[in-house]
Parts: C-alpha cells; structure tokens; sequence
C-alpha cells in the first residue's frame, strides 16, 4: 500500500482534520511506515476466520423501551461552547437567500 | 518519613475511629503539595471537596454508620473518568474546561463504599500513549527516577501510588495502560476481564478494548479495589452478568499457590528482550515455584501479530469515539464563520499530534476500499490471539510474562517515532485483544534503580486467581525497595530546612 500526499489530504477531509501542507509530508511518511508494519498480516491465511466483534455479546442487547429521566436542558448547555436560549448555536448552516 | 498505609489498614483505621477521614485525607493532600511539584502526577487536586466528604464521612461514623469497604480511603481517578462537577479533560485541549454532570459508574460505587476522591490524574491524551507525554499538561515525572518517564498512558495514576500519595488510583487500559506505568513505577496494576467493569462514563477510547481498573500498592488492595467498582450496569451493554465475588487478595487455595500450574510463554522471552527485565522476570517464575508452582513452556504463536491488529482495531474506532468532538455541544469551539470550519478548526486545534495521528490511521482503516483489507483483517487476527489463549490455558492456570520489554525511558525518546513506541506494548497488547484479565507485579529493580515488572495473566473472570498468585508472590517478596529515590530526595531536602 503506498499512501500519498493526495491520499493523506482526502484521510484528513473524512476525519474533519486540517493538516497544515508543511506537515503533510511528515504525516505521509509516517502513515507509510505504519501501513507497512501492518503488512505482516496478509502473512496470516484468515479466509476460514471469524471476526471478533465484541468479547462476550454476540448479539445486540436490547432493554425495555420506555420513558427515562433525563437532564433537565439547561444541564447539558451549560457545557456548550454557545447557546441561545434553549438551543445549541452554530454558525449559520443554510445560505442566505438572494433578495 | 513517608508511612505506606494501605487501602485497607485505612478503612479499617477509620472504621475502628484510630485515625479520622480528616487526618488521612489531610495527609494525602500534604503529600500531594510536597511531592507534586516535582512528579505532576495530578492534573487537578479537589482539596476543598474531598475535606467536605471526609468531615461527613467522620460524622457518620460517629453516629455509627461504619458501613464501606473504603471507609476515608483517598482516592486519584484518572482524567478520563467523569467525576460529577469536577474538571475531565482526558488531558485534551478539546475538553478543557470540561465539567461532567454526572459520575461514571465506577465513581459511584467508590463514593457508595466510602471513598474520597483526592484529584485527577494526568494522563496521554485520551489514552493514546505509553509516557503520559502526550498531555495538555506538564508531562508526569517517574518518582524513580525524573528524568524517566512514568508510563502510559494511566502515568499519572501509577505515580501517585508510587509516590505514596494515595493509596489507591484509578487507571485505564486499552493495550496495557494500566499494566505498563505500574511495572515502570514499582506499583501493582490490574486490567480486568473486559465487561468486568462498567465503562459508564469512561471518555471511549477503543470501545472494545478499553477497562477500567486499579492501581495499588499491593495485590491485596488491587482486590480490595476492584471488588469495589466491578459487576453489571445497565447502562454499559457490554458489562458482565456475573456476580462478583469477593476478592479478597487471599492466595488461593487455603493460603498457597501449590500446585498451580504457570505457563511461560516462549514468544514473551526472545532474543532482543532486555537482559535485566529477562533476569528479573525470570527470577520471579522461580519465586513462585519455591511457593509450589510448577512451570511449564506454552505457545502464543500470533503474539508477533498482535500489534499490528491493536494498531489497526483501536485507532479504528477511535477514529469513530473521537468524531462527537465538534466544537458544538461542549469542549473547544474554534472561531469560525461557518460550520465545516467550524469542526475541522475546533479538532485540529484542539486534538494533539498523536490523537490527530491516530485519527488519520483508524480514518482510513474504515475508509471505502480499504475496510477489508485492513480492519475486518484486524478482527479476524483478534480471534487467532484470542484461540491462542485458549489454547494455552488448557495446559496451564496462568501465564507469567515480561510487561515491557524494558523498563522506564528518558524523558523525550521515541515522540517521533510512533512505530518504536507502538512495539514498546508487545507484551501487554494480546491479553487486551483476547480480553483476559491481567495484573502487573513488581518483580525487581535494574541496576540504575528502576523497577521491573512482571505480567500475570488469567483466563476470562479469573481475577480472583490472578490477584491472589500476585498476592502470594508479593508476601514472599519485597519489591520494590523502599521509597521512590525522588521521594527520598524531596524528604530529605525538606528534612535539612526543618
């Protein structure tokens, strides 16, 4: 697997990271040596090999579907960085319509 | 002088009013002043609110209410454990500031049992470090030796038992977190069974891997401890439904380890490992051969796997735990003027290098065109270590092994080169990919005076057995030596001024 400086710029756009073009090098080549480490394992014949998902559920655990207590809302936005009245702010998502 | 009173001479102190949670807790926090200068195994100390609960925890005894296995015991609780209105950060900058409403599970089970919680400790950034350099915060110094450093990534929590600061400390493993800062603090370290403990508000690092667990003095207050925190909640679908029984750190079968039978595993000992950590660990086996072991070699074969499948399966989902941190519902928001922005500022602001590394890694472990060939691989390799285990314990009751393959390096080596660093967790990695339980035991010191560590590893919920060969080995033993020498030092200078 050979990683590039496009391959690491498109990584960074799923993963919502800004990697600045001077460390985009560094970033690269680190990435490489790690993937290659990673090789060994195609050494491995797994065809016949389950994965492990989870430890000790095999399944989904389900519970009862009914109405908890919660927070009231003030207790979680005190911890927002922004709020407005019962609300989380954000800068604006939709465009401004054309007059 | 520093006096190294354990969890439970405390608890039972208290209970029997000798000693008052006030003066026990006064004496951590003068510890941790003294000492923390130096060491920076804390990142926030709640003076203020660990006086308030030892005075009730006084009161209520007075008014006989001695119930609590912890009774005024002082405990450190690593900072990505959620501690109701008390600063949590992971040692992010993304949560500074961060304030939980509300206590992770294994919060309240201490404070139900009468424990007092002293601080937060330092830590690498969510977990993702073996030197607790990766840290918003001053780096935590080995109480060994300070130019050292502690291990990670629970360095901070490892630090302060060693320092004798608290007596118990709350740590996490993910790939050896918890086993690796115990061996290179001289300290006692146990990762239980995965499910053991509730993961209730422990910030997520690798959902299928992370645990929960103590960091003592000894095997006897890491059973103590666990008892405590351990069993089914709720609101960890992955917790056990298994009773708990009551660890007691006793050695097992009516006082000795006779006839137990050790596995040693040749993939732990090659040729590379270090000739001191080697000797040491080798020398503990014959320790607890003189108690009535016997000794016989099994085989891990995938062990040479197991890095490269921990390497791929946690930044995975790491990659997935850490995309909540948006800047929007709390932690760091960047400015910004619109919301893509918005997000990418606040996380490359506010994640460190490593994070951000292991972010790329795991991002791309899941990325389209790319999740077969190296996560659904991963997983596939996890069953292969996992049967390795299986197999081994057919043949043996535990397994005995080196936790790292050296002990405690300078301060700064190996930060830029994360491959060097990864492999330093070979030996503590396949026992969190099969999910077994596993402590960590002082086994002797190197020649520059720094402590070695033993790993003793036990089929699935075999905690009890684990802790109680730990126990007997360490009744039989005495390491490490003493007091940590920065400890001595810091004593002896205050000594000369008084």
């Amino acid at each position: 697997m050979k990683i590039d400086k496009q391959l690491v710029r498109k990584i960074a756009l799923l993963a919502r990271l800004e990697i600045p073009e001077d460390k985009i090098e560094t970033m690269q080549a680190q990435l490489q040596e790690i993937l290659s480490y990673f090789e060994m394992l195609s050494e491995l014949d797994t065809s016949e090999v389950p994965p492990t998902v989870f430890q000790h559920t095999s399944s989904s655990v389900f519970r009862e579907d009914c109405v908890r207590e919660s927070y009231p809302q003030h207790i979680p936005l005190e911890q927002a960085p922004e709020s407005h009245l019962e609300y989380f702010r954000t800068p604006r998502v939709v465009e401004e319509e054309s007059p | 002088m520093i006096s190294t009173a354990t969890a439970r001479r405390i608890a039972g102190d208290v209970r029997s009013g000798k000693r008052t949670a006030r003066e026990v807790v006064e004496e951590s926090l003068a510890r941790i002043e003294k000492y923390d200068g130096e060491i920076h195994a804390f990142v926030h100390v709640c003076s203020d609110e660990a006086l308030a609960r030892a005075d009730g925890i006084d009161a209520a005894v007075a008014r006989g209410e001695t119930d609590g296995l912890l009774l005024g015991v002082p405990v450190a609780v690593k900072d990505n454990i959620c501690t109701r209105n008390i600063p949590t950060t992971a040692a992010s900058r993304i949560l500074e500031n961060y304030r939980p409403p509300y206590d992770a599970h294994v919060i309240e089970r201490l404070l139900g049992e009468g424990a007092v919680i002293v601080g937060k400790t330092n830590q690498d950034e969510f977990g993702m470090g073996s030197t607790s350099q990766y840290t918003v915060y001053e780096a935590t110094r080995n109480p060994w030796n300070s130019g050292r450093v502690p291990g990670g990534s629970s360095g901070g929590s490892a630090a302060a038992v060693a320092a004798g600061m608290v007596p118990i400390a709350l740590g996490t493993d993910t790939g050896g977190s918890i086993r690796q800062p115990a061996a290179f603090c001289g300290v006692t370290g146990l990762k239980p069974t995965y499910g053991r403990v509730s993961r209730y508000g422990l910030i997520a690092f690798a959902s299928s891997l992370d645990q929960i667990g103590p960091i003592t003095a000894d095997a006897p207050d890491a059973a103590l401890a666990l008892r405590v925190i351990a069993g089914r909640d709720e609101r960890d679908s992955t917790s056990a439904d298994k009773k708990v029984p009551a660890y007691d750190g006793k050695p097992v079968s009516g006082g000795s380890i006779e006839g137990l039978k050790i596995g040693l595993p040749l993939e732990y000992f090659p040729d590379n490992l270090d000739g001191e950590v080697a000797a040491a660990v080798r020398l503990g086996v014959s320790g607890l051969e003189k108690l009535g072991a016997s000794v016989v070699e099994v085989s891990l074969p995938h062990t040479r796997y197991a890095i490269a499948a921990y390497y791929i399966i946690a930044p995975a989902e790491a990659s997935s735990n850490l995309a909540r941190y948006d800047g929007v519902h709390y932690g760091r928001r960047a400015e910004s003027h619109d919301v893509r922005s918005l997000y990418v500022r606040s996380r490359s602001e506010g994640f460190g290098p490593e994070v951000q590394r292991r972010i790329m890694l795991g991002t791309f472990a899941l990325s389209s065109g790319y999740y077969d060939a190296y996560y659904l691989k991963a997983q596939k390799v996890r069953t292969l270590v996992r049967r390795d285990f299986e197999k081994a314990f057919e043949r043996c009751d535990l397994i005995v092994s080196p936790v790292a393959p050296g002990s405690a390096f300078p301060l700064g080596k190996w930060l830029d080169d994360p491959i060097r660093m990864y492999l330093g967790d070979v030996f503590t990695v396949p026992a969190s990919l099969a999910g077994c339980p596993a402590v960590s035991v002082p086994c002797g010191m190197t020649g520059d005076g720094l402590p070695i560590g033993m790993q003793v590893i036990g089929p699935e919920f075999r905690e009890g057995l684990v802790l109680g060969a730990a126990a007997a080995y360490q009744k039989a033993t005495d390491h490490p030596a003493g007091i940590p020498s920065e400890i001595r030092k810091i004593e002896s200078r205050s000594g000369a001024n008084n």
